[in-house]
């Protein structure tokens, strides 16, 4: 992962990442529809491929999230209204993000199962960044660790330094815009490190 | 008043991407924003006289962004023709016009009221790229740290325009409490 790439993927995170509440239950929700609608992707892309369709790519592939989505907004509102209520219209950002996570990827494979790994991995990386983001953004504005519950949020107390109503600034938009921005410098300054140690390792060869 | 209290760039952070990394001429601004309000404005009149008159009379309109999706990728191409064959300026854009329809809909009560959300939405969003732009400029002119510039101070930016923006209203600060 170089530097543009931790980039780019801070970047599709932050779609839904911000927006969202600062609930790791409504981050779990949220990923499991992004990583859906991203594996149904692969297979869209996959089948455009077979078809030699390639001209209709991007408008099948917007068509194809997008119905993903819905599908997902409605099992949704089945599993819990709640989630669905509050979630709303950020659950659309995900099939914008989950396609412009396709345009990461450059180099595609003909054979499926290749083609399954690249895609696994680029969006496990995004996908472990994201719920390190929503565990911090969660443990600062109310330190707790929720899970989702049919009925609402399953609340996990944790042993903290906590004081109650200290942290709310890192529920609001602005903490998370702050958060994620610490989030940008932390990669940055692992890729810069990784970059510098692969140099000074190929000289020594 | 409208335009900025109710930015959608700031609240849902819609086009975010777009906001941090463009660098365009002033003219290719003008074009992307007419071309997106033509889209949302042509793409909510549809979406809302479906969603409203066929999809609510069959209890279906919860899947009204499939018909957004559909007009707003046709309408987005054709205005992307017509604006590149008069000034030769190439305007691709879908992001921000897909989910500004999208919210539009869900959140106008009646029609005037969609064409307004959508339209005060879009101009919001161009409203910040010159901001922004010199804000990116200010940050490449000084001698800061390179971590620092790769986008971090961009969204610390955004951070204290919506501090600054919304500091009457927090109401924003309630998402997620409902256990």
């Amino acid at each position: 992962m170089n530097k543009k790439n931790a980039l780019q993927y801070v970047l599709i995170l932050a779609a839904f990442c911000i927006p969202s509440p600062a609930r790791l239950a409504y981050g779990i929700i949220l990923l499991l529809i992004y990583n859906l609608v991203t594996f149904s992707l692969v297979f869209t892309r996959y089948w455009i491929s077979l078809c030699n369709i390639e001209r209709y790519s991007q408008i099948l592939q917007v068509i194809v999230a997008v119905a993903v989505t819905i599908l997902c907004k409605e099992l949704l509102t089945i599993y819990s209204p709640l989630y669905s209520l509050v979630l709303g219209n950020i659950i659309y950002i995900i099939s914008v993000s989950s396609l412009f996570s396709g345009f990461v990827v450059t180099k595609f494979s003909k054979v499926i199962s290749k083609r399954i790994a690249v895609y696994l991995t680029h969006s496990g990386i995004i996908s472990a960044i994201a719920f390190i983001f929503f565990i911090v953004r969660e443990y600062f504005s109310f330190g707790t660790f929720s899970l989702p519950s049919q009925s609402g949020l399953y609340l996990l107390s944790i042993p903290s330094f906590y004081i109650p109503g200290s942290g709310y600034f890192w529920a609001s938009i602005p903490g998370a815009l702050v958060l994620l921005s610490l989030f940008i410098i932390i990669i940055s300054l692992i890729s810069r490190y990784n970059e510098i140690k692969w140099r000074s390792e190929n000289k020594n060869v | 008043m409208y335009i900025f209290v109710s930015s959608v760039t700031l609240i849902y952070g819609f086009g975010f991407k777009k906001l941090i990394l463009i660098s365009k001429k002033p003219h290719h601004i003008i074009a992307y924003c007419l071309k997106s309000l033509l889209s949302i404005t042509a793409s909510i009149s549809l979406t809302w006289v479906i969603a409203n008159n066929i999809l609510a009379a069959y209890n279906m309109a919860e899947i009204y962004p499939f018909f957004a999706v559909l007009f707003t990728v046709f309408f987005s191409m054709i205005f992307q023709r017509f604006i590149f064959s008069s000034f030769k300026i190439d305007t691709a854009e879908f992001t921000l016009t897909f989910l500004t329809v999208i919210l539009a809909v869900a959140e106008g009560g009646d029609f005037q009221n969609a064409l307004i959300i959508g339209i005060s939405s879009c101009i919001s969003f161009y409203f910040l790229i010159p901001l922004l732009w010199s804000i990116r400029k200010r940050f490449q002119l000084s001698a800061i740290s390179t971590d620092f510039k790769t986008g971090a101070l961009a969204f610390i930016s955004l951070a204290l325009i919506i501090l600054a923006l919304y500091s009457s209203n927090v109401s924003w600060l309630n998402l997620g409490v409902y256990k």
